[in-house]
């Protein structure tokens, strides 16, 4: 799952394996989910 | 039934309805704002929203921007024969910028020449360096009882001709200061300059020691003032306000004639 | 809000970010004017050396009649800037 690190604003691979969520180049803890591909269907009301 | 017109443009008309009872004047009101379909945009495909407004929001923005309608060229889809959207039910309209730009309703760009945005300037979002905005918004037509966007009438109302009789006037000049929307003048005795703007407030009444002034409103005549949101013209707007009753009318009619 | 909803994930609240489309009350569509609205007050401000300026001339030369009109452009306050810096 790729991710965005707030802080370097690099993109990040999270590993499982470590328990918790951390960004490996900078060591900020928040990360974003970056918008899919898919193409989103709106209702506009 | 009578109709004096008092002032007509392509976005508001004032009229006078007179002969009829206040049972039609307020269907043919709720006609205006509920049963007359225009075109609004209704559904929106992002591909691409990088900027400061979520989906959501955006799409609503895209919705409630009037578009120019003819009635003539398209039906609603509820009555439209094709199974998944078709030319004749609906309208593509595409918007694709980058930033640094303020988006306006001008940039979006229609595959039907006919329907476009009624104003140009609009603004949707506004998009800082590196942000991005691609989407295509789907049209349709709709009535006003299913969603604002679709209500062609904006600001729609009625109120009963106001009447004022003077007589027996003193000439104190209390009625004169007290109305609020200064149609009362003071000449040898006080004559009323714009009847129609009467708002019935009653405190020239309440003003006058003597009783001179009184005032009523017809109950069988009624000032309407409409007004239009661009995506057709006023006097169109009222036509068919009037056939959505008839057709309505019809509706009951036939569906009565088998009841005995 | 879910912070990390599929492409919510950078933004906050966003209700008031831009001028409403249209008048809640009414639905005159009262964002075409915003633009110069907004010129026309700051310029205002500017002439007279202060924030505490009279709208009602600039509204009436605009065409926003109804008082439900003209507190959805008096009221308003643009935080599209803000927000973008927190993207």
């Amino acid at each position: 799952m790729v991710y965005k690190c707030t802080g370097c604003k690099r993109v990040v691979e999270i590993n499982s394996e470590y328990g918790g969520v951390r960004c490996p180049y900078c060591g900020h803890r928040v990360l974003l989910k970056e918008r899919g591909t898919i193409i989103k269907r709106v209702k506009a009301e | 039934m009578n109709v004096d017109v008092i002032e007509l443009s392509e976005s508001r008309a004032q009229f006078v309805l007179s002969g009829v009872s206040s049972a039609f004047a307020n269907a043919l009101r709720r006609s205006m704002m509920a049963e007359v379909p225009s075109l609004a945009i209704d559904d929106v495909n992002i591909y691409e929203n990088t900027s400061v407004l979520y989906d959501e929001v955006l799409a609503l923005r895209l919705g409630l921007i009037p578009l120019r309608t003819d009635l003539d060229l398209y039906v609603l889809r509820s009555e439209c024969k094709c199974e998944d959207g078709c030319p004749r039910c609906q309208v593509s309209l595409t918007l694709s910028v980058e930033g640094p730009k303020t988006v306006y309703s001008g940039d979006l760009q229609s595959s039907d020449p006919k329907v476009v945005p009624t104003e140009t300037d609009i603004p949707i979002v506004k998009l800082k360096k590196d942000q991005k905005l691609v989407l295509e918004a789907i049209a349709r037509l709709g009535k006003g009882k299913d969603h604002a966007k679709w209500q062609p009438a904006v600001a729609c109302g009625y109120k009963n001709l106001p009447k004022i009789v003077i007589s027996g006037c003193d000439r104190c000049g209390a009625c004169v200061d007290v109305c609020p929307k200064n149609i009362l003048k003071l000449n040898e005795t006080v004559v009323v300059k714009d009847e129609i703007k009467c708002s019935l407030c009653h405190l020239c009444e309440k003003a006058c020691e003597s009783g001179a002034i009184k005032i009523s409103a017809d109950p069988a005549s009624f000032v309407f003032s409409v007004e239009a949101d661009g995506s057709m013209p006023c006097m169109e707007m009222v036509l068919r306000a009037a056939d959505e009753i008839k057709k309505k009318a019809k509706a009951l009619t036939k569906s009565l004639s088998g009841v005995t | 809000m879910a912070g990390l909803e599929q492409g919510r994930s950078d933004k906050s609240h966003t209700g008031d970010a831009m001028i409403p489309i249209r008048c809640f009350t009414c639905g005159k569509v009262i964002s075409s004017v915003w633009d110069e609205y907004k010129k026309r007050a700051e310029e205002k401000k500017k002439e007279l050396g202060t924030d505490d300026i009279e709208v009602g001339d600039i509204l009436d030369d605009l065409g926003i009649e109804r008082y439900c009109c003209r507190r959805m452009l008096m009221s308003h306050v643009e935080l599209v800037d803000v927000l973008a810096q927190y993207t």
